[in-house]
C-alpha cells in the first residue's frame, strides 16, 4: 500500500494546477532552476498579471515555491517542489499498477482454466 | 461530453470477450484471479450483478481487511461494465472504472481460409474521478502521460 500522505482536496489542487498548458510550461521551465517572476514570464504572451495568477496556483498547490533571494533581501525566486509531484505522480501509478496487475491475473486465471491446471490458492480450505 | 480520461490500462488476452465478461462478475472467478502480490488474500466477495446492484471484495492484507466496493452503473454484457469503486486506496473517495471488451480479428491467421480463429479480447479499463475533475477543464489525454510528459520536460 503507497502511504498517501497529500490529503484529497490538496491532490485535487495539484492537479486542476496541472490541468492547464501554460503551467505545465512554467513548472518544465522551472526544472532547470528557480527562477525569478520576471525570467518565468519570459516566453509568455501574457500579462505580468497573468503570469502571476497563474504562480498563484501553483503556489497553492504546492508545487512551486516562493524564496527569498539571498543576494537581495526583497525580490524572491521561484523553486520547483519535486516533491509534490512526485506524490501526485505515485498516486496514478499505484492505481495504474493495481490494475495492470489485476489484468495480469485476470489472464493467468484464463490460461489456468484452458490448461485445467487451475489450482485453488487456498486448497487448504479452512471450515 | 469526453470524459476526462484519468488512467487507462489495456491488455489483449485469449479469450472470448463473454468469458471474460463472466469472470468480472462472477464470485468464485473473482476470488480466484482478483488477487494481487502474494501476501494479499481475499476474505469475501459479494456482488449483485445488475444495474443499481453493489459489490464488496475483500482483501486480507497481514490480518487486516481492506474493503473493495462499489456499485454497478452499467452491465452490457459481453462489451462493457462500468462501476464505482472505493477502497483505502481512493482515499475513501468514490471513483468510476469502465471496464469494455472489444473482440479482436486476429490477423496473422487471415490468410489461413478456413483456419478457426483463436478469440483474443482487448480489456480497456479506464478509471475517472480519481481526482476532483470539477474544477479540472477536459483535456484528450491521460494523467500519466501528462505526468511523464513533465518529468520529461526541460530535462
Amino acid at each position: 500500500m503507497v502511504e498517501l500522505k497529500k490529503s484529497e482536496q490538496q491532490l485535487d489542487r495539484v492537479f486542476a494546477a496541472l490541468a492547464d498548458s501554460s503551467r505545465r510550461q512554467m513548472l518544465a521551465r522551472l526544472r532547470k532552476r528557480a527562477l525569478t517572476i520576471s525570467e518565468l514570464a519570459e516566453p509568455f504572451s501574457m500579462s505580468f498579471a497573468g503570469v502571476a495568477k497563474h504562480i498563484d496556483v501553483l503556489t497553492a498547490a504546492g508545487l512551486v515555491r516562493k524564496m527569498k533571494d539571498p543576494a537581495d533581501g526583497r525580490s524572491y525566486k521561484l523553486e520547483l517542489q519535486n516533491r509534490t509531484l512526485t506524490e501526485a505522480s505515485a498516486w496514478l501509478t499505484y492505481h495504474q499498477e493495481f490494475w495492470t496487475n489485476k489484468l495480469e491475473r485476470l489472464e493467468s486465471f484464463i490460461e489456468e482454466q484452458d490448461h485445467g491446471t487451475h489450482r485453488d490458492p487456498k486448497s487448504r480450505k479452512k471450515n | 461530453m469526453v470524459p476526462t480520461e484519468i488512467l487507462k490500462v489495456e491488455k489483449r488476452i485469449n479469450a472470448e470477450p463473454a468469458r471474460l465478461f463472466q469472470a468480472w462478475l462472477k464470485p468464485e472467478a473473482i476470488s480466484q484471479w482478483f488477487l494481487s502480490e502474494a501476501d494479499v488474500g481475499i476474505e469475501s466477495v459479494n456482488v449483485d450483478p445488475r444495474p443499481g446492484g453493489k459489490f464488496k471484495i475483500n482483501m486480507l492484507l497481514n490480518g487486516k481487511i481492506l474493503p473493495h466496493e462499489g456499485e454497478y452503473h452499467i452491465i452490457e454484457e459481453p462489451t462493457k461494465l462500468v462501476f464505482t469503486w472505493r477502497s483505502d486506496a481512493t482515499g475513501g473517495k468514490e471513483t468510476l472504472v469502465t471496464v469494455t471488451f472489444t473482440e479482436l480479428m486476429d490477423a496473422e491467421t487471415e490468410n489461413s481460409t478456413s483456419a478457426k480463429r483463436k478469440p483474443q479480447t482487448l480489456v480497456t479499463l479506464i478509471h475517472e474521478n480519481l481526482v476532483g475533475t470539477e474544477s479540472i477543464e477536459k483535456h484528450r489525454f491521460g494523467w500519466t502521460s501528462i505526468l511523464e510528459g513533465l518529468s520529461k520536460w526541460g530535462s
